[in-house]
Formats: C-alpha cells, sequence, structure tokens
C-alpha cells in the first residue's frame, strides 16, 4: 500500500498540478487584497490585521478545493482510464481497492499540503499589504496572536474533514465518468448547486457544500458541542456512504480502454 | 489440469446485456509454446484478453492461469502474466526509467539490477531515461515489453504487438519475442491479424470469428492437415465458410 502511494504522490509531484495551484491562490490572494481596503463599505471583510486574513479568507480555501479536488481526482481516476493508462497497474498483483485507496490517500496528502500552502500564502500576503498587526480578529472579537494562530490552524484542520468528504463525493463521480471534463464539470456543477442552497435552512445542515463552508465554525471561537455532533454526523455519514459506492464500482468497473 | 498448463480457458463467455462478444471458448495452452490468436477485427481477440487478465469480468465459465483462477484468484493468477493490452500506455510526462520503477513498486522483490536487465533486454539502454512522450511506438513497444518482463512472468500476453510499427520496428518486435521465448522459456499469447508474421512466430493458434473459437492446435498439424496450405489460406477458408 505504501508503495502504491509513493506512485500516486510521485504522479502527483512530477505533473506540477500542485505548483500551478499553489500559484493560482497567491494570484487570487494577491487580487483580493491589493486594494482592500478595511471598513469598505462594499466589502464583506472587515479585519485590519494581515494575521487575521487567514482565518477570515477560508471560504476561498474552500472554493480553491472545490475546483481543484476535482481536477486533481478526473486525472488520476477518470483520466488515467480514458488514456489507457490505469490498464497497466491493474495488471499487477494489487488490488482494485487498494490502488483507489492509494489514490485517495494521495488525494487527503494533496489536501493537507494545498491547505498548509493556503494558509502559509495568506499570512504572507496579508501581511505585505496589511502589515501583521497586534491580534487576529475574528467573528467581532480580537484574540491575541498567538490565540489567533492556534484558531487559524485548529479551523483550517477541521476543514480537512469535509474537503476529504468532497474528495470522496469527486471520486464517486470519477469512477463512474468516462472522461475528465465529464468528473469535473459535475462536480462543480452539483456544487455550485448546494453552494447557492446553503440560504435555505433546511437543507443546508444535511448539504455538503454547507459543511465545506462552515464545518469548523461549530468547534473554534464559542463551541457549540452539539452542533458539531451533528455536523460530524452528517460529514461521517457521507464518508461512508461514498467510500462503499466507489470502492465497489471500481471492483466492477470494466476496464475498456 | 496438466502441470504443463500455464492457461486454460473453461467455456470462458462475455456477454453485455444480450450481446455475447465471446462465446464458450475452451482451449489450453501448454508451457512454452507462441501462442497466436488470430481473428478478423471485432472477432473477440482483445475482449477474450481483457477476461484473462481481469480488465473485464467474465460473464460464464472461467480462466486459468497456472491452475488460478483469474477470477477469484486474481492476485494468485496475475503474478504469473506479463501484458500489454492495445496499446503500450504508459506515463508520457515520466521518463522510461521512472515508468519501470513505478511498476517495480507494485510487485515484491524487482531490483534496481532486474530494472537494468531487461532495459538491456529491450534494447533499450540508451534513450531510458528520454521521457516517454518523445519515443516511437516502437520504443513504446519495447518499454511496454519492459514493464511486462519485470516480474519475471511465465506468460506474455501481447495484444497486436507490432501494430502501427515500421517494418523495422516489426522486426525489433519480432525478433525479441523470438529471443525471449528460445532464451526465457516464457509462453506467449499473441493476438493478431497479421498471418503471414503469425505463421513465423507461433507453432500453435486459435482462430476466432464472431467470439467462437474456430480451431486451435498446432500450426504445423493444422496446415498440414489441410494439405500443406499456408496459414493465411488455412484462415481464409475457415473464416469464409
Amino acid at each position: 500500500m505504501m508503495n502504491l502511494l509513493g506512485n500516486e504522490l510521485y504522479k502527483l509531484f512530477k505533473t506540477r498540478k500542485l505548483y500551478v495551484f499553489a500559484a493560482i491562490m497567491i494570484i487570487v490572494l494577491v487580487l483580493n487584497l491589493f486594494r482592500y481596503v478595511p471598513g469598505d463599505p462594499m466589502v464583506v471583510w472587515t479585519f485590519k490585521h494581515g494575521q487575521s486574513v487567514p482565518l477570515n479568507t477560508l471560504d476561498l480555501l474552500t472554493q480553491f478545493m472545490i475546483i481543484f479536488i476535482p481536477i486533481l481526482l478526473g486525472d488520476s481516476v477518470t483520466n488515467e482510464y480514458r488514456r489507457g493508462t490505469l490498464k497497466l497497474p491493474l495488471l499487477r498483483p494489487v488490488h482494485r481497492s487498494e490502488l483507489l485507496g492509494a489514490k485517495l490517500a494521495a488525494m487527503l496528502v494533496f489536501i493537507v499540503i494545498m491547505a498548509a500552502f493556503y494558509v502559509a500564502a495568506a499570512y504572507a500576503v496579508g501581511t505585505y499589504y496589511l502589515g501583521w498587526g497586534d491580534g487576529t480578529e475574528y467573528a467581532g472579537r480580537v484574540f491575541s496572536t498567538a490565540e489567533g494562530i492556534r484558531l487559524t490552524l485548529a479551523a483550517v484542520a477541521l476543514l480537512l474533514f469535509p474537503y476529504a468528504v468532497y474528495g470522496l463525493f469527486v471520486t464517486a463521480i470519477a469512477v463512474l465518468a468516462g472522461n475528465m471534463s465529464l468528473t469535473i464539470i459535475s462536480a462543480l456543477v452539483i456544487m455550485t448547486i448546494a453552494l447557492n442552497l446553503n440560504a435555505v435552512e433546511a437543507v443546508a445542515p444535511w448539504s455538503l457544500a454547507y459543511q465545506a463552508a462552515y464545518y469548523h465554525e461549530a468547534f473554534i471561537s464559542d463551541p457549540d458541542w452539539n452542533l458539531a455532533l451533528q455536523r460530524t454526523g452528517v460529514l461521517a455519514l457521507y464518508a461512508v456512504i461514498l467510500a462503499l459506492f466507489s470502492f465497489r464500482m471500481f471492483r466492477k468497473k470494466e476496464i475498456l480502454y | 489440469m496438466d502441470q504443463t498448463t500455464v492457461v486454460q480457458f473453461h467455456h470462458a463467455t462475455k456477454k453485455v446485456g444480450r450481446r455475447t462478444l465471446v462465446s464458450d471458448l475452451t482451449f489450453e495452452i501448454p508451457a512454452g509454446e507462441v501462442f497466436g490468436f488470430l481473428g478478423p477485427n471485432g472477432a473477440g481477440k482483445t475482449t477474450t484478453i481483457r477476461m484473462m487478465v481481469g480488465l473485464v469480468k467474465i460473464s460464464e465459465g472461467d480462466i486459468f492461469i497456472k491452475g488460478c483462477s483469474i477470477s477469484r484468484q486474481f492476485k494468485q493468477a496475475i503474478r504469473h502474466v506479463g501484458a500489454i493490452v492495445e496499446n503500450p500506455d504508459l506515463y508520457k510526462y515520466l521518463t522510461g526509467w521512472q515508468n519501470l520503477k513505478h511498476y517495480a513498486r507494485m510487485a515484491s522483490g524487482i531490483a534496481k539490477s532486474r530494472i537494468e536487465e531487461v532495459v538491456e533486454l529491450v534494447g533499450l539502454k540508451d534513450r531510458i531515461h528520454d521521457r516517454v512522450g518523445t519515443y516511437s511506438l516502437g520504443m513504446r513497444q519495447r518499454l511496454g515489453i519492459a514493464q511486462a518482463l519485470l516480474h519475471r512472468p511465465s506468460l506474455l500476453v501481447l495484444d497486436e504487438p507490432t501494430n502501427g510499427l515500421d517494418p523495422q520496428g516489426m522486426k525489433e518486435i519480432k525478433e525479441l519475442i523470438l529471443q525471449l521465448a528460445s532464451e526465457k522459456d516464457i509462453t506467449f499469447f499473441i493476438s493478431s491479424h497479421l498471418l503471414h508474421e503469425m505463421q513465423q512466430l507461433c507453432n500453435r493458434i486459435g482462430i476466432i470469428q464472431n467470439g467462437r473459437l474456430l480451431m486451435e492446435g498446432d500450426v504445423r498439424e493444422l496446415t498440414g492437415a489441410a494439405g500443406d496450405i499456408s496459414l493465411e489460406q488455412l484462415y481464409f477458408e475457415l473464416t469464409r465458410s
């Protein structure tokens, strides 16, 4: 299994996707911050300090993940099937479940790397444009720098869970789809619709898009443990169903290319 | 099953919906043979190979590799097989060497020296550190054979190995197959519709049409029994009728 994961990571670093995605993150952060004026009524953000940028712009990270994860899995699952490169690994003494497991593990590594890079880039770009500041602003309060960093890291670490479940959702599409574009477009369309339904109170708690954006808020700053438990339960249910479905479909998939 | 039998088809059938793509294949391939699987386009050659290596499910019957069922004992069965199905689809953004390392990690006991050995064997030593995207089709085919040989299989399955190659490439692949068959004691299962080439390479053939096996046996015996005709004549007589 570790060898298979090694193969997937090797391909991930070789295809330069990580570097392109990292560059896109920096460009978007710069475009958002170079004209940002705290207190501007046209802007939703209110923070004044650079150290507040990562924690207050996590919705940007979520949007990146919503786009990057389908590109990653569309390539490593659907595109490999379509290009025929999935064939040769399947002719080795390796079970299909192990191969898909390695691809999912590589996706988790990808998510962690991207999230860590985003935090570092947001601190750097935020400090460059706004200065470091003397506290981290969040939810109408100001935290000490140390507390702010702790909150930021906790929020990002918590969001890894909904991102990973979203990855399973994309995997379920990727094993069914016949080409990479279909995987990416399907995932993005479904997620966009779901994001737009976040305003509907009855739907939001059950929506993966809602959890990907707000999961961490139940835990940090003023924790609501009942809500945290409910959100975790919903995500865990999604994870189990999507993983079972993906592995089953991948095991049964007829390799025709 | 005889101990020397490498492949055994046991009523292997592939159905998709109501369509039967391959019907009731039953035959055996003894060790050390170069078996040619002949048939026109769409006859079911590639589907048979895909069933044989577990890429598609067998609808009925089974296929055994060295006594292990490919559908029920996949890992044990596939350990004995090296294969190229249709095209040698390797990672074009990696070098030949990186591709081989990638596949070597997927089976146990393949050392660097073994990778060097197969590179030498297929004659790719000078270009092995170049990106596969820069390789000719013939070189990719040879790299494909190298990856198939890494784990020392006793059966090599090649689907139309000379398809799309120029005459020089075809000659090189044929020589490589003959060299491997004689020196490395590997059983070959080669699908093709190039009859002249198959007559030169194979000592045993099976002819398939519309998913059904028309004939199977020793090339010399089959052509001799039909009145010392060429494989090409035998093939056209069979497929016409």
